[in-house]
């Protein structure tokens, strides 16, 4: 009865609009009452969930992010990549998903590289003569790699509602692979929709251009350099390296690039609390709502479900990816990595699957929840940009989502991909 | 997901300024929070390689900091609608009825407030005698965050269902004339 109060109450105050943060604060609240749990627990449990050091590294990273925005960063980089690759026949969709991938881990969220990108990437695909539903396509599909290329901040969550066990240098490591053969299979489907479509090709500008374009791309995609650097050195931690990244592209913006104003500045800074307060508060009460989860051993009964359907891991990992894939389609991805992983965490390690694994899996298809409706962030950002209405984006996607589909087929069954760098470095 | 708390903009007759005020001079404060808390873990690396003497003090402090970023500005975001949230459901709804969900929804958050800083204020209370390590201030600091945001959720989402509220009459009595 407590679960279902738990649950009930949950998902009443979703419905109704009241933001999830909240709702899963009153969920928690309304079991603590139920079962005569001391309120105050829920509380303290709030703050025992913010008050982790690593998580210092979300607000280094959301706004060492905001500076690439606001100072001008993202605009080289995709100078960069056009001149690299904008000589391909449909180029400038190569050169939107191999931005996204060099943006991607920088930022470490898909919907600030969909608004970075594709206030940029968009007017001019439009320019060139490429389709609006296109490039919306590729923007906000290409976007998921801001999550699976390291540094992202969503692993350190994940690492977090993991209990802490799982070392976050080596998620950083896990996502590499099966981020770059998210951007490979992008990369085909870009091409082979554009060369169907058409779309002309550019002369390539020589190597001299893309010399130019690299050095001055060079200093601001540096940041990811420091940021990763310093973890996988032990230099400094996670939360170090992302407050000297931030620092970092502060310097490389204000003093060499002269592209950030104090106005930009600030907005960065107010933006990223906003951020940072959106994100914490999450945190906060979903950890409060996992302390229920477990009292009622949620994780159990999930895996006497799954098993009661099948006894095959394959068909299991299949099931989980459905349910996953379902709940991405409808909640935040902050929230469903709190959410979930106390749940399939424990299902799939009884069942075989890595922790680092599962953790690419989970933010494959919840980078995916995050391009399709009804409640996709990115999805809503690429069609606001080019002032186009989602339905006429949604009939071509399917190319895309196909591409990311088997992206994560090939990390759910093949743990190599995501296990490999990892051990390497260990 | 969408800013879930949406109301459309002028589609009340009250609206209290002074709180937009308050949620400005609270964005300022976290914003200042937030330099401090950058300068603080950068001043930790420099202390540990370049001083050889690390400020054991600031992660302790960061910790602190970033309660004091994000649990009072995540109460502004009430004020601001920047959290996200399912809205698709209650939009589906005749527009009276969604009226009707979302001053609900208002008072629901207004009572969540109050418990919020109710049973926040028995942690302070509880913890006002013990002391953080390293940096020596009563355990209670760590609680004062989720009380103040307790308190100014309340504040918001009050003053959002008299608005809400000045609203609904105004329509009525326009449907009326």
């Amino acid at each position: 009865m407590g679960l279902t109060i738990l649950l009930l109450v949950f998902f009443l105050t979703l419905i109704m609009g009241i933001p999830i943060a909240f709702s899963l604060g009153i969920a928690a609240l309304g079991a603590a009452v139920y079962e005569g749990v001391p309120e105050p627990i829920v509380f303290q449990r709030m703050v025992a969930g913010i008050n982790v050091f690593s998580l210092l590294a979300i607000p280094f990273f959301v706004f060492a992010g905001e500076l690439m925005l606001h100072g001008g960063i993202a605009l080289r980089l995709v100078r960069f990549a056009e001149t690299l690759v904008g000589g391909l026949r449909g180029g400038l969709g190569v050169v939107n998903v191999l931005t996204s991938m060099l943006f991607g881990g920088i930022s470490g969220s898909a919907v600030a590289d969909t608004s970075a990108l594709g206030s940029v990437m968009i007017p001019m695909m439009r320019e060139k003569g490429y389709d609006d539903d296109y490039s919306i396509n590729v923007t906000v599909t290409s976007s998921i790699a801001g999550v699976m290329i390291p540094p992202s901040h969503n692993m350190i969550l994940y690492a977090l509602a993991a209990g802490g066990g799982i070392s976050i240098t080596s998620l950083f490591m896990a996502g590499v692979v099966p981020g770059i053969i998210m951007v490979l299979c992008l990369t085909v489907a870009a091409y082979l929709v554009a060369v169907k479509r058409g779309y002309s090709s550019s002369p390539f500008p020589g190597w001299g251009a893309v010399f130019i374009a690299a050095a001055a791309a060079l200093p601001g995609f540096f940041t990811a350099v420091v940021i990763i650097g310093g973890v996988l050195s032990g230099v400094f931690t996670v939360t170090e390296s992302a407050a000297i990244g931030a620092i970092y592209a502060l310097l490389v913006t204000t003093f060499y690039y002269r592209s950030l104003s104090l106005e930009s500045f600030w907005k960065a800074v107010t933006q990223s609390i906003r951020t940072t307060a959106m994100v914490m508060i999450l945190v906060g009460t979903a950890t409060s709502f996992a302390y229920f989860l477990a009292i009622y051993q949620v994780p159990l009964l999930i895996l006497d479900f799954l098993t009661s359907i099948s006894d095959n891991p394959i068909v299991i990992f299949l099931l989980i990816n459905v349910a996953l894939l379902m709940l991405g389609m409808f909640m935040d991805m902050a929230a469903l990595i709190l959410i979930c992983t106390p749940i399939f965490l424990p299902v799939v390690i009884q069942l075989g699957m890595d922790p680092l694994q599962f953790g690419m899996v989970l933010m494959m298809n919840l980078g995916l929840g995050l391009t399709t409706p009804p409640v996709g962030g990115c999805l809503f950002v690429g069609c606001s940009i080019a002032k186009v209405p989602m339905e006429s984006v949604l009939r071509t996607i399917w190319p895309f989502y196909l591409a990311i589909f088997v992206a994560l087929m090939l990390t759910t069954y093949i743990p190599a991909i995501s296990l490999t760098l990892p051990n390497l470095l260990k | 997901m969408v800013p879930a708390l949406k109301t459309e903009p002028g589609s009340e007759s009250l609206h209290f300024k002074s709180l937009d005020r308050l949620a400005a001079a609270i964005i300022i404060l976290g914003g200042i929070a937030l330099i401090v808390l950058i300068v603080i873990t950068g001043y930790q690396v420099w202390g540990r390689y370049v001083l050889n003497d690390t400020p054991t003090w600031a992660e302790r402090l960061a910790l602190l900091l970033i309660l004091v970023v994000s649990l009072p500005v995540a109460a502004v975001g009430l004020r601001e609608d920047f959290h996200l949230g399912i809205t698709f459901v209650r939009d589906l709804l005749p527009p009276k009825l969604q009226r009707i969900v979302e001053m609900l929804n208002s008072l629901i958050l207004a009572g969540f407030g109050v418990a919020m800083s109710y049973y926040s204020w028995i942690l302070v209370d509880g913890t006002w005698n013990r002391n953080m390590p390293l940096i020596g201030i009563p355990q209670a600091f760590q609680y004062l965050p989720l009380v103040v945001c307790g308190v100014l959720t309340f504040v918001f989402m009050a003053a959002r269902f008299l608005e809400q509220l000045s609203g609904w009459k105004n329509n009525s009595d326009t449907e009326q004339e």
